[in-house]
């Protein structure tokens, strides 16, 4: 392979190629800032370069890839059940979801059933997993905006689902226990037991935040009527989730798109009008609500039976010649997932949707003309998952 | 039946696939398709770069937030020079798709207003997920269903794709 490096029209300019780039288009007597790739409210790898005009944003301009991992070469050169350790990795705070996308475009490719109790267990697991994704997002984004207290006890509760959900996944973070027919351990009445007591501590925990940090007129300055989302913007960038959501639109592919066993609970889908990061603020709170409703019908509902398709393929297996789209609710939005089957041992195509990539891309719209101050404010309202949108 | 929709040629995908309607337009379509599409309410889910044997393809994946729906638009561009107008003007969300699918297989996208590598640092010779020549699948064998071309034929998702089209949008050279 041979390596051809990009043109650089801008010999002489400082910076690298994409300072230089970004800086011929440049007003006179603005300054070129980066901010990124290491910053604290960028969480790890985003590289933003900015044009200021004193505090304020004259354009934008993020630099991805610094995490690219090239998970989708990966999906061709793999057997399909190894690609689930992919999963676990392309978005570390909601990877049960990715699982679920990926068990989900081969299941429905090759027709495999997915036995009723496995489903409810993914339905458990999936939103546990989405709640500790929602709750690291909070502690985060108060900490992007200087609250350094709340994360600590954002931590206190995530401690407690990954402990309840260490036992049927074997890990605590990158999770890959889903397999094409159901999921690699059951639960077990222990599980169920801690489950119902997360479920029954959780509502005075969550007044208890909403007390310390919602109502805070500090905060309320810094995200209302900031970063707002209408809905036209919202679908010419295809933001999805919280960010849609917070946007005045009740769209969840739990409720739009069913999968597995969700059409079977009753659960509101929480959505705010205001379209500012105050909103997207919110439609997460309500939606760590929303999961503990699922959690709790699925746990009363819970059928006996297999947690895995004793006649599901496993181990190297060859799927039947065809394409599949399969897509899922993350906690940051529409996750999907694109497969093309030869025939063979190995995906043809695997092809990623991230909802991240598409949440970030509107940024540069969206900070045009805001503070500095305010763009960590709306950064954080995406609830960005860097390695998402890297993949 | 407008101009354009006498150039689609449509097909039913398996109900496995999880895509109602696929719509296969030679590469200088895609913007009036995509214009159409989102007239009609439609946004942009992802694009995807797959290499076959009888070109490179390329698939638009578009839904809708009113119904659970998903309509597949399929381009095939030669393997030697790939090209395909820009949506960048239409959906300004497939500007960074756009330049993920460019560093994957090499597509250019004309008219798109930033061509740089959005994932990797430089433009790799080969592009990594470019399959070999005796590697690539035949599309007969992916999309084996028939394909009619023009009107709806009956179905009403395509009825709606191909009905009522309003004011196509304008190719990316008549912009100001």
């Amino acid at each position: 392979m041979n390596f051809i490096p990009a043109a650089n029209p801008c010999s002489g300019l400082e910076g690298d190629f994409y300072a230089q780039r970004f800086a011929l288009e440049a007003h006179e007597d603005s300054l070129i800032l980066n901010m990124g790739p290491q910053h604290p409210s960028t969480h790890g790898v985003l590289r933003v370069i900015l044009e200021m005009d004193g505090e304020y944003i004259l354009r934008c301009e993020p630099v991805l890839g610094y995490i690219h991992r090239m998970h989708e070469a990966m999906g061709q050169n793999r057997a399909y059940v190894q690609y689930f350790a992919n999963m676990g990795r392309v978005d570390y705070l909601h990877a049960l979801a990715w699982n679920w996308a990926w068990a989900g475009a081969v299941e429905r490719l090759a027709g495999i059933e997915v036995p009723a109790r496995a489903q409810f267990i993914r339905v458990i697991c999936t939103e546990l997993n989405r709640i500790n994704s929602h709750l690291l997002w909070w502690g985060a984004y108060l900490l992007d905006l200087g609250a350094v207290t709340p994360i600590m006890y954002a931590f206190e509760d995530r401690e407690r689902i990954m402990d309840i959900l260490q036992e049927p996944t074997g890990s605590r973070l990158t999770y890959s226990s889903f397999r094409f027919g159901g999921v690699v351990a059951d639960i077990s009445s222990d599980f169920v037991r801690r489950a119902r007591a997360l479920i029954a501590r959780m509502p005075e925990r969550l007044a208890m935040y909403h007390e310390l940090v919602t109502g805070n007129a500090i905060l309320r300055g810094r995200l209302e009527d900031v970063g707002v989302v209408d809905q036209a913007m919202a679908r010419r960038y295809g933001a999805t989730g919280p960010v849609l959501r917070g946007s005045g639109v009740a769209y969840d592919v739990r409720r739009a798109e069913p999968y597995g066993v969700y059409d079977q609970f009753d659960f509101a889908i929480p959505v705010q009008d205001a379209g500012d990061s105050m909103a997207r603020y919110q439609v997460r709170m309500d939606e760590i609500e929303t999961s503990l409703a699922i959690i709790g019908q699925a746990l009363d509902g819970l059928p006996e039976g297999h947690f895995m398709n004793p006649d599901a393929p496993r181990g190297k297996w060859t799927p039947p010649v065809g394409e599949s789209y399969f897509a899922v609710e993350g906690a940051r939005g529409k996750i999907g997932i694109y497969l093309a089957s030869d025939g063979s041992d190995t995906p043809y195509r695997v092809k990623l949707r991230s909802p991240s990539l598409s949440n970030l891309s509107l940024f540069p719209e969206l900070a045009k003309g805001t503070l500095l101050s305010d763009a960590v404010a709306i950064l954080g309202s995406l609830d960005l998952v860097i390695p998402e949108i890297d993949r | 039946m407008s101009v354009l929709t006498s150039r689609l040629r449509l097909a039913l995908p398996p109900n496995t696939s999880g895509q109602d309607i696929a719509l296969a337009a030679s590469s200088q379509d895609v913007p009036s398709v995509a214009g159409r599409l989102l007239r009609k309410g439609w946004f942009l889910e992802d694009i995807c770069g797959l290499d076959m044997a009888e070109g490179l393809a390329l698939l638009y994946h578009f839904a809708r937030w009113d119904r659970p729906t998903r309509v597949v638009l399929r381009v095939l561009l030669p393997h030697g020079g790939p090209e395909c107008p820009t949506i960048e003007h239409i959906y300004p969300g497939a500007s960074w798709l756009e330049r993920e699918t460019s560093d994957f297989f090499g597509i250019a996208f004309t008219g798109a207003s930033n061509t740089t590598p959005l994932l990797l640092a430089e433009k790799l010779d080969p592009p990594p997920l470019s399959r070999k020549p005796g590697h690539r699948m035949s599309t007969h064998r992916l999309w084996p269903l028939a394909q009619w071309v023009g009107g709806a034929n009956g179905n009403p998702l395509a009825e709606d794709l191909v009905g009522d089209p309003g004011v196509e949008a304008p190719a990316p050279k008549d912009r100001p």
